[in-house]
């Protein structure tokens, strides 16, 4: 093989390798803008499971007084039901267990429910007091509520 | 063609590979730096988590929010929250989903509002303009010069 035919292998090989350093160069590139740009606009999982529960303890077992009025952070124990729950909260057009899903325990009144695809896989969970109406008297008590994340 | 022509042809070959890889490169940079973008991101992000609050507080609120994005168009429908420029394809329109219990309405829509108003009315949450009066005093506003929020 005479030199000028040795250096346009060369410069063949040299091409070849230089295509796929820069193709490898744009895919790590558009890789860190992404996420970098997705650091900078994350919101916390913790805060929108945070607002998401606010309607455990607010509006989803409400207690309505003989004038029939709701009352916020009382809850009702005939109506703390998994199917309220589910009403108030459904997860069936966020794929299930790819979105928020929820165990709410009452301590002290000793009841639990959870969402239709809660598999026990808590990441962090959430304590509020509250007050109870047990169909006689209003107790306080405390609310806990296990957030499961996208598993 | 001869040996030089060959040379100055693949020379320039070369030079075309090597300036159109830095352009693409340098668009792509560009684009992902574009704050526009990162801000619409943060306007309908924030937007849901604003509406899933509203949607499980007791009584009527207001939320007057600074909007990130002034340039957009924010559109909610029932249960989604969507964000957009004048001209955008379906593609590039941003959508965020949230649940709406039963009984519960969200609508409205804001086209490049600086300061955006969700206001909770019994069980129906309305997105719009902010009116006159509406948003926080200049000083809470520009306090840190960052895009801020208020309840009432």
């Amino acid at each position: 093989m005479d030199q000028k035919a040795q250096f346009e292998l060369r410069k063949s090989i040299y091409w070849t390798i230089s295509i796929f350093v820069i193709t490898g160069v744009i895919i790590a590139s558009v890789g860190v803008f992404n996420s970098y740009k997705s650091s900078l606009v994350e919101i916390p999982p913790s805060l929108r499971a945070e607002m998401l529960s606010l309607r455990f303890f607010n509006s989803c077992f409400p207690y309505v007084d003989s004038l029939g009025k709701a009352h916020p952070e009382v809850i009702d124990l005939t109506q703390f039901t998994e199917k309220n729950l589910n009403a108030c909260y459904s997860t069936a057009a966020f794929y299930g267990i790819k979105t928020f899903n929820f165990r709410l325990q009452l301590l002290k009144s000793a009841r639990e429910i959870s969402t239709d695809k809660y598999y026990r896989t808590d990441q962090f969970q959430d304590k509020h007091l509250v007050l109870v109406y047990d169909g006689q008297s209003l107790q306080e008590d405390v609310l806990v509520v296990f957030v499961q994340e996208s598993i | 063609m001869d040996q030089k022509g060959s040379s100055i042809l693949v020379l320039l070959i070369e030079i075309i590979v090597v300036v159109s890889t830095g352009f693409f490169l340098s668009n792509i940079a560009v684009a992902y730096a574009d704050s526009e973008y990162a801000s619409r991101i943060k306007l309908v992000e924030d937007s849901r988590i604003m509406a899933e609050g509203l949607l499980g507080m007791p009584g009527d609120a207001l939320v007057s929010y600074q909007n990130p994005a002034n340039t957009s168009i924010v559109v909610f429908s029932q249960g989604k929250v969507s964000v957009f420029k004048k001209g955008d394809p379906e593609g590039a329109k941003l959508h965020r989903l949230f649940y709406v219990p039963p009984g519960y309405t969200t609508t409205g829509a804001a086209e490049q509002a600086v300061w955006l108003c969700l206001e909770k009315k019994s069980q129906n949450i309305l997105l719009r303009e902010c009116l006159p009066g509406e948003m926080p005093s200049e000083s809470l506003a520009g306090r840190s010069g960052k895009p801020s929020a208020a309840v009432e």
